[in-house]
């Protein structure tokens, strides 16, 4: 991919990992509700969704880069595990340096005009969203309100949960409820933007796993028209067909560059995300809509077997339909970025998109 | 798995915010205050002022007058100047590929003679590729160079030739010799002609737009030495790749239409409503992109690297969109009730509608993109 100092060593290890755990079957099993342990174990063994936190606070520590690698790698082998959400919920707790355990950790947002207190008895009741594999979730991370201030708390989630649904990436989704959960962790420094900081680096992440599923397909795209023939001849050879894959490789080309430079600007900005909100509202909104286009592309060049089960297509298609959704919508972002325009004194365009 | 086509995020160093600061304040200085006079065309005018600042030829060797400075900070000046709308035809493509060309290609004389002008911005350059029989075509070229006692004789026509009227030079691609039977493209040749040459005739294209950048440059028996020959004879397919590299992925790719985009964030801004404001959003983030795999593929060309397909893939997506733009804009205001009452907008609108039709097909049209692309990809 795009990024600099990415160590082509470990993208490799992570990519074979991934490729060898990432199955159209294992995909299908989750589906009706099979949780995959032992792949997940050994994704917790490679340390990837620690990738961000300090060894101190018990993650890999690895240069930032490499965090936005795995979630393109996740995204590009459509891994049915949650790789990119406990990575978001490490980059929080890198934030507000809580120590994280050796387990499935997710982050948890409370509704709109909900907040989270810790009682006196060190518990807290409440609930909170979880974008996906919540029900299998060890650990969730919470936004506290306090007296003196914001902070995340670390609960054990033993609670109940509302009914499971599925994503349109057929992955498990619920709402967890908790009553007098134990805290295990709280954080000791004010974190009122924390709710901005997971729709900034979520948003990020999603871009970087569309842009992954993105180069997916069109690696499939090109391998079916070579091998499927029509009218006595590959349909690769069809002007109509390469005409299609040209416009798929601008789309694929436009969403993985964009993630690139909104994770390149997360880096740089040490995660903050003052500064960087164009180069993220872009990010997402190109993957929102070019993610769109792929999808229709690659249906349509692939004719009926694309939109069977048994063929890979779909998990790579529901993935991007479902990650589209999360962390802010292409719609969402884009009335950001236009707000971000006009509530200037002056709307001038070119300094910002340049900036 | 590798992925076939990388664009690496960019990082702009930090000097270079500085040359973008002193673009702003020589486009502040020189051309807003007399931007009715100068246009946004050719101006020898504003020419001569980029080459006085040094803004034309920076990457060429320092021997000719050049900057030396690196790629990416010659983008950010282009850019500067099709943001702000500023009159730099005139020594477009001189800077953009001529000079690189005759750099790569033509002797020593013709080198010492004519770059350090087109470094003062006192040259216009035009390319001779279309004909009337070949469009998209380019390896169907008619129009011929016979080797003669006295130098090249050249009969033809070229077609669609942007600035010709007011170009001092064409870089024209001339026939030769015959295709041969297992390469069409074999036996064309580039050559540089100086348009004063007795011989030559050039005729305006008015265009549906209201004016005549395109012209019809017809040759009869033009006489130029054998030195104007450029790079192998017959051969000249072998160098197009960098030239287009350079063609296709600066930022005019993309700024063409830009103003109706300020033009929608200025009414936006005034009526600052929801609906209008994602509407707005949604296109930044759109330019955003492309300007962005824009600098990518300038990157590249800084590490000397002649990223056709990427190139390709850039215009293809920036023209089409800066295509749509006017019609996005319209769609997106239209409805409005006060949508009337905006004089500067509607002709902002219209005027770019005008020009929208030639984007996707000036410099390569979309479907031959899409073939080079399809190349790339692996499938012809």
């Amino acid at each position: 991919m795009g990024l600099a100092n990415t160590d082509a060593l470990l993208a490799d290890a992570v990519s074979k990992l991934l490729g060898n755990i990432s199955s159209n079957e294992l995909c299908l099993a989750v589906e009706k509700g099979h949780w995959p342990a032992s792949e997940w174990a050994q994704v917790i063994e490679m340390g990837l969704p620690m990738a961000w936190l300090p060894e101190s606070l018990g993650g890999a520590e690895l240069p930032p880069e490499e965090g936005f690698t795995i979630a393109r790698l996740s995204g590009r082998n459509a891994t049915p595990l949650p790789i990119g959400d406990a990575l978001i919920a490490s980059a929080i707790a890198t934030q507000a340096k809580l120590k994280l355990p050796d387990a499935l950790v997710l982050f948890g947002n409370t509704p709109a005009n909900e907040t989270l207190v810790i009682d006196s008895d060190d518990t807290v009741s409440g609930r909170c969203r979880v974008t996906t594999f919540a029900n299998h979730a060890e650990y969730l991370m919470l936004p506290i309100q306090t007296s003196t201030g914001s902070r995340v708390a670390l609960i054990e989630n033993s609670g109940n949960r509302s009914t499971v649904e599925n994503t349109l990436a057929g992955e498990p989704c619920c709402e967890c409820i908790f009553e007098k959960a134990r805290v295990v962790t709280l954080s000791d420094e004010d974190f009122s933007d924390v709710q901005k900081t997971i729709e900034d680096i979520g948003a990020v992440i999603r871009s970087q796993q569309i842009a992954g599923a993105s180069e997916a397909i069109m690696a499939i795209c090109v391998n079916y028209v070579n091998i499927r023939e029509q009218f006595g001849r590959p349909i690769a050879k069809f002007q109509a067909i390469q005409h299609h894959l040209a416009a798929l490789a601008g789309e694929v080309a436009s969403i993985a560059c964009t993630a690139d430079v909104a994770s390149l600007s997360l880096i740089k900005n040490n995660f903050n995300s003052n500064g960087t909100d164009i180069a993220i509202a872009s990010a997402k909104v190109r993957a929102g809509i070019s993610g769109a286009k792929v999808i229709r592309i690659a249906h349509q060049v692939h004719g009926a077997i694309g939109f069977t089960d048994e063929y890979e297509l779909h998990r790579f298609t529901r993935r991007i339909w479902s990650w589209r959704e999360e962390f802010g919508n292409e719609m969402i972002w884009s009335r950001r970025l236009g707000q971000l325009v006009t509530n200037s004194e002056s709307p001038q365009l070119w300094p910002l998109v340049c900036a | 798995m590798k992925t076939f086509i990388e664009f690496d995020a960019v990082e702009l160093p930090n000097h270079l915010h500085l040359t973008r600061e002193r673009v702003r304040e020589f486009l502040q200085r020189e051309y807003l205050p007399n931007k009715s006079r100068l246009g946004s065309g050719f101006s020898p005018e504003f020419s001569r002022l980029c080459g006085d600042a040094g803004y034309i030829g920076m990457t060429w060797p320092k021997q000719y007058g050049g900057g030396e400075k690196s790629f990416l900070e010659r983008y950010i000046v282009c850019e500067e100047m099709l943001a702000a709308g500023a009159p730099v035809w005139g020594h477009w493509v001189a800077d953009r590929q001529s000079g690189p060309m005759l750099l790569d290609y033509a002797s020593e004389e013709i080198k010492n003679d004519l770059i350090p002008k087109m470094i003062a911005g006192e040259y216009c350059f035009c390319i001779g590729l279309s004909e009337p029989d070949s469009g998209s075509d380019l390896f169907a070229a008619k129009a011929a160079a016979e080797k003669t006692s006295e130098g090249w004789a050249l009969n033809g026509t070229k077609l669609w030739t942007s600035g010709a009227r007011q170009a001092h030079y064409m870089i024209a691609l001339m026939r030769t010799e015959k295709a041969t039977e297992d390469n069409r493209r074999h036996g064309l040749t580039q050559f540089l002609v100086p348009m004063n040459t007795p011989g030559i005739t050039v005729r305006p294209v008015r265009s549906m737009a209201g004016d005549s950048e395109f012209n019809e440059v017809h040759f009869d028996n033009v006489i130029i030495p054998s030195d104007n020959a450029l790079g192998e004879i017959n051969g000249a397919w072998k160098q197009a790749s960098k030239e287009l590299a350079y063609e296709r992925s600066g930022s005019e790719r993309f700024l063409e239409t830009f103003s109706v985009l300020q033009a929608l964030a200025d009414y936006v801004h005034k009526n600052p409503k929801v609906h209008l404001q994602e509407a707005l959003g949604s296109l930044v983030a759109d330019l955003y992109s492309f300007r962005q795999m824009s600098l990518s593929v300038a990157m590249m060309l800084e590490q000397g690297k002649a990223p056709m397909v990427e190139a390709a893939l850039v215009k293809d997506v920036g023209t089409l969109w800066q295509q749509a733009l006017p019609e996005r804009v319209r769609s997106i205001v239209g409805g409005e009730s006060d949508f009337d009452d905006q004089p500067e907008l509607r002709r902002d609108i219209n005027r770019m509608l005008k020009i929208a039709p030639k984007l996707t097909i000036q410099g390569g049209t979309t479907e031959v993109l899409r073939g080079i692309i399809a190349r790339g990809l692996g499938l012809r």
